[in-house]
C-alpha cells in the first residue's frame, strides 16, 4: 500500500514538474491582461504586453536617459524644424516582412491620437512624411524640444510601432492583429483569457549591440518562452514560488514579504527603482476644495509618515517626499516641513478661512487596490480634527474608476478627494504627468484649472535646454504646492520576487519586462 | 414520464426570461460603467464616451434588452468586452476545470459520506455516532480556503506530493487533470461531506424504525443486505436532492476554492466579469447557471421516480 502511494505521489510530482519545461519563464503577472492593444488602452498590463511583443524607436535606460532602439539615430535641422530619423537593419516582424518607415508613420499617428504626450507633439507637428524605406521625418510649425524623449516615453501610452495595416486601425477601435517586431512573438493560439498568456522567442528579433539598460540596448530572449499566469489569490502565488512551480512574482504585496525573505531560494526584487508615488487628489468643481485655503488647511493637516505606513508598513520600503515632482533618493523636497510635520494650528485657521460649511466630505475608499486602499481611513482621522466632516466611501476599485468621473455634487454620486498612484518616471516632467494637468473641463480627473499653470506647462514644452525644462519645472512644482492643486503622499517601492537558484538578469526598469532573463536547467 | 418531463421543461422558459430581464436590469441600474474600466486608469472622459457608443451602451435599455434577448435565441450572446472574444467561447473554455471539480468533488463526498453517515444512524448514540457527528460540524464549519491551505502546505510545500496551483485539463491526460484538481476536490469536500453524512444519517434512522425492515429482520436476512436494498434505497429521496443540489451549487459557487488553487473555471470567470462589468459575459453565465439548476431539480425529481415507483405514479 505505502509501495502504491509513493508511486501516485511521484507520478504526481512528475506531473507537475514536466509541465514546466526548463526554457519556459513562468511569471505570475500582476493583473490579467484583457486588452491586448497598447495604444488603445493605458492599463499597465496591456502597456507591459507591448513591450514583450513591440519595439519603440527610442527608449529610456535605467537613468531615463532617452536612446535610439529601432532608430539607428537622427538629425536636427538648423532652424530646429525638421527631425530626420533613420531606422536600424535587420528589423523585421513577426511574420518576416522588413519594418519600413511606411509602417512606423502610421503607428506614430495613431499613438499621437490619444496619448497626452503624443497630442503636445502633434499639436506641434506641421508633418510626418516618409523619405525612404529606412527614413522619415517629422516636421514642426514651432520648436518643440522633447520630440525624441516623447518617441521614447517608457509608461503608457508608449509609441509601440506596429505594422501599417495594424496602425491603419482608428484609435478609438482596438487592434485585431498582435504582429510587431519586438523579441518575443504572441502565442495567440495559446492564450487563455484569465488563466495564462503566452510569449515565444522570437528568432529573428536582432538586438543592439550596447548593454541592456530599461527599455533600452540589446533585447535578448534568453528563454525560449514567457507564460503569465494569472493568480488571483497572492498567497498561492507565493505557495507555487515556494514549491518551484512559477519562477517570478512580477509584484508582491507587502504583507508577504517576511514569507519570502525567509526562504533561502527566494529574492525579493525593486525592478521598479524610482517607485511610485501617491498622491491626493481633490475635486476643483466642488465645495469645500474649489477653495484654495480647504484645500491648503489639507495640505497643512497631512504627514506622509503616517499614511506610508498604514498602506506599506515597513519603513525601508516607502520615503517622504514634499515636491508634487518628486524627489531623489535621500532628499525629501525643497519645502521644508510641509507634509513631513503637522501643523494643525494652521489647518485650522485656514479651514475657518475657507469658509467651509461643515457639509460632508466625500471620500472615495477603495478596498482592493493594494497601492492605495488604506488611506482614505487614516485621512478620515486626520481631517476630523481639523474639523473636516467626513464621509468615506468605501467602495471596489472598479467602481471607484467609475465614480470618480462624475463631476457632479458629493451628494448626487461626485466626491471630494481620492487617491491614486503613479510612476515616478512620469512625475517630474509635466508634460507626462497627468496630475500637473490644469486645463479644467479637460485636465485628468479632479479637474484642476489653472490658466497659469497652464502657461508653465506651454513653457516647458518649447523650452530650449534642459537646464531651462528644469527650471521651468521648479516654478510648476512651486505653483502646485502654492494652490495646493493636489498632495503629494510620498514614494514607495514595488518589489517582484523571483526564484534566485535557477533565474538571472532580470533588469531594472519603471515596468517589469522579461527579457535578458536567463533560466538555469 | 417523457410528457412530465416536457412539462416540466416548458414551465422553467418563464423561469428563465424573467431571470434575464432581472440580470439585465440589475447590471444597468448597479454602480459601474465597462467604458471607464476599459478605458484605464488615465482615460478620458471624451473617450469613455467613445467607447460606450462603441459597445452600444448609449442605447434605451429597452433596445439593448431585446437585441440581446433576440441574439441570445439564437444561440448568440454577445462578445466579451475585454477579450473580444464570443462568449460563449470563453465560458466553453471554462466548462471543463469546474465540471472535473464538482464531479470529483462529489465522488469523494458521496464514497465518504454515506457509509459514514449510514455506520452512524446504526450505532445511533454511540461514540462512533458521536465522532461522525463531530466530523460533519467541523467539516461544515471550517471555511474552505482554511482546508485549501492547510492541504497545500501538508501534500504540496511539505511532502511536494501535489502542485500548488494550476489546472491540467483531461487532454493533458487524466492522471494530470486528477493530480491538479484532488486537493482542491477535498477541500470543497469537507462540507459536502459534513452535510451529507448528518442527512443521511437522519433519513437511515428513520427508515431503520419502518416496519418493512422490522420485517426483514424478522425474516432472517443478513444486516448488510437489508441495509442496502431495504435501508438506503428508502433513504435515498432527501440524499438525493442534496447531492444534486451540491452539484448545482458546486458549479455556481465554487469561486473561493478556484481561486486559493487557481483554477481557472466558471466561477472565476463569474466573478471576474461582475467585477469588470462584462455584461454580455454576466448574462450568459447567470442564464447558464440557471438552466443548469432547472435541469438538475429536473433530474433529481425523475430519479424519485425512479427510487420510489410510488412517486411516478
Amino acid at each position: 500500500m505505502l509501495r502504491r502511494l509513493l508511486l501516485s505521489a511521484a507520478v504526481f510530482s512528475a506531473v507537475s514538474i514536466g509541465s514546466a519545461a526548463a526554457a519556459t519563464l513562468k511569471v505570475v503577472a500582476h493583473a490579467d491582461p484583457k486588452i491586448l492593444d497598447p495604444t488603445w488602452s493605458t492599463n499597465y498590463i496591456s502597456r507591459n504586453h507591448g513591450y514583450m511583443i513591440y519595439d519603440t524607436l527610442f527608449a529610456e535606460d535605467e537613468k531615463g536617459v532617452v536612446r535610439p532602439q529601432m532608430a539607428e539615430g537622427y538629425t536636427l535641422s538648423d532652424d530646429r524644424l525638421t527631425y530626420t530619423i533613420t531606422l536600424r537593419d535587420g528589423l523585421k516582424w513577426h511574420d518576416g516582412a522588413a519594418v519600413t518607415t511606411a509602417d512606423v508613420v502610421p503607428s506614430i499617428k495613431r499613438w499621437a491620437s490619444v496619448d497626452r504626450a503624443g497630442r503636445a507633439l502633434a499639436a506641434f507637428m506641421k508633418d510626418i512624411k516618409v523619405v525612404d524605406e529606412k527614413t522619415f521625418q517629422i516636421v514642426l510649425n514651432a520648436p518643440f524640444g522633447h520630440v525624441i524623449e516623447v518617441l521614447g516615453k517608457g509608461d503608457a501610452n508608449v509609441p509601440f510601432i506596429m505594422p501599417a495595416r495594424v496602425a491603419a486601425t482608428p484609435a478609438t477601435e482596438q487592434i485585431k492583429e498582435y504582429i510587431g517586431s519586438g523579441p518575443f512573438k504572441l502565442a495567440l493560439g495559446e492564450w487563455k483569457p484569465g488563466e495564462r498568456i503566452v510569449y515565444l522567442k522570437n528568432e529573428d528579433y536582432k538586438p543592439r549591440s550596447e548593454p541592456p539598460s530599461a527599455f533600452s540596448g540589446g533585447k535578448v530572449a534568453y528563454v525560449d518562452r514567457v507564460e503569465w499566469v494569472t493568480m488571483p489569490d497572492q498567497f498561492t502565488a507565493v505557495n507555487a514560488l515556494v514549491a518551484g512551480e512559477v519562477d517570478i512574482i512580477e509584484a508582491l504585496q507587502p504583507d508577504l514579504f517576511p514569507v519570502v525573505e525567509s526562504k533561502k531560494d527566494i529574492k525579493l526584487f525593486q525592478w521598479n527603482e524610482a517607485g511610485l508615488q501617491s498622491v491626493l487628489r481633490f475635486n476643483h468643481l466642488q465645495p469645500p476644495f474649489n477653495n484654495v485655503e480647504a484645500r491648503r488647511a489639507v495640505m497643512s493637516a497631512i504627514q506622509q509618515d503616517m499614511f506610508m505606513t498604514a498602506q506599506h508598513g515597513d519603513p525601508r520600503f516607502f520615503r517622504p517626499c514634499n515636491d508634487p515632482l518628486g524627489c531623489e533618493v535621500g532628499e525629501k523636497g525643497p519645502y521644508g516641513d510641509l507634509l513631513l510635520k503637522p501643523d494643525l494650528p494652521k489647518a485650522k485657521a485656514l479651514l475657518k478661512q475657507s469658509g467651509y460649511n461643515g457639509a460632508p466630505v466625500a471620500v472615495l475608499h477603495q478596498t482592493d487596490l493594494i497601492s492605495s486602499n488604506k488611506m482614505a481611513p487614516v485621512l478620515s482621522n486626520v481631517l476630523t480634527n481639523v474639523g473636516f466632516k467626513i464621509d468615506v466611501q468605501s467602495m471596489d476599485s472598479q467602481t471607484y474608476f467609475v465614480r470618480r468621473n462624475n463631476r457632479g455634487p458629493a451628494g448626487n454620486g461626485g466626491w471630494n478627494i481620492f487617491f491614486t498612484v503613479s510612476l515616478m518616471s512620469n512625475v517630474p516632467n509635466p508634460m507626462y504627468n497627468i496630475f500637473t494637468d490644469a486645463s479644467c473641463e479637460k485636465a485628468f480627473v479632479g479637474w484642476m484649472c489653472d490658466p497659469e499653470l497652464e502657461t508653465m506647462r506651454r513653457a516647458y514644452e518649447v523650452a530650449g535646454s534642459p537646464e531651462q525644462a528644469k527650471r521651468i519645472a521648479d516654478q510648476i512644482s512651486k505653483r502646485i504646492v502654492d494652490q495646493a492643486h493636489f498632495v503629494p503622499m510620498g514614494i514607495y517601492n514595488v518589489f517582484g520576487a523571483y526564484r534566485n537558484d535557477r533565474v538571472s538578469g532580470w533588469l531594472k526598469a519603471p515596468a517589469a519586462i522579461f527579457w535578458n532573463i536567463k533560466k538555469s536547467q | 414520464m417523457f410528457s412530465y418531463a416536457m412539462r416540466r421543461f416548458i414551465t422553467t422558459i418563464p423561469v428563465l426570461l424573467g431571470i434575464s430581464v432581472l440580470v439585465f436590469l440589475t447590471l444597468r441600474v448597479s454602480s459601474g460603467d465597462p467604458a471607464a474600466i476599459l478605458g484605464g486608469d488615465a482615460v478620458t472622459t471624451e473617450q469613455i464616451e467613445a467607447i460606450r457608443q462603441q459597445l452600444g451602451l448609449g442605447e434605451p435599455v429597452w433596445k439593448q434588452y431585446l437585441l440581446w434577448l433576440s441574439h441570445a435565441l439564437r444561440g448568440d450572446f454577445g462578445v466579451s468586452y475585454y477579450y473580444k472574444m464570443p462568449v460563449t467561447q470563453l465560458i466553453l473554455s471554462r466548462v471543463e476545470p469546474t465540471m472535473v471539480l464538482a464531479v470529483l468533488t462529489l465522488a469523494v463526498s458521496i464514497l465518504i459520506a454515506i457509509p459514514l453517515g449510514t455506520a452512524a444512524a446504526l450505532r445511533a448514540g454511540s461514540i462512533a455516532d458521536s465522532l461522525s457527528t463531530a466530523v460533519a460540524v467541523v467539516g461544515f464549519s471550517v471555511p474552505v480556503f482554511v482546508v485549501g491551505y492547510a492541504l497545500i502546505g501538508l501534500f504540496s510545500i511539505k511532502l511536494g506530493l501535489t502542485p500548488v496551483q494550476g489546472y491540467h485539463r483531461l487532454s493533458d491526460g487524466a492522471l494530470a487533470t486528477l493530480a491538479s484538481t484532488i486537493l482542491p476536490s477535498l477541500a470543497l469536500a469537507t462540507v459536502y461531506i459534513g452535510l451529507l453524512t448528518r442527512i443521511t444519517r437522519a433519513s437511515v434512522l428513520e427508515v431503520l424504525n419502518a416496519d418493512y425492515v422490522r420485517t426483514a429482520k424478522a425474516k432472517g436476512l443478513m444486516p448488510l443486505p437489508i441495509t442496502i436494498k431495504h435501508v438506503l434505497r428508502n433513504a435515498a429521496a432527501p440524499i438525493v436532492t442534496v447531492v444534486a443540489m451540491g452539484f448545482a451549487s458546486l458549479i455556481s459557487g465554487v469561486v473561493v476554492t478556484e481561486s486559493v488553487f487557481n483554477i481557472p473555471g466558471l466561477g472565476r470567470l463569474m466573478v471576474d466579469a461582475v467585477l469588470a462589468r462584462d455584461y454580455p459575459s454576466v448574462q450568459a453565465i447567470i442564464l447558464i447557471f440557471t438552466v443548469f439548476y432547472v435541469l438538475i431539480n429536473l433530474l433529481a425529481d425523475i430519479s424519485y421516480g425512479i427510487l420510489d415507483p410510488r412517486v411516478a405514479s
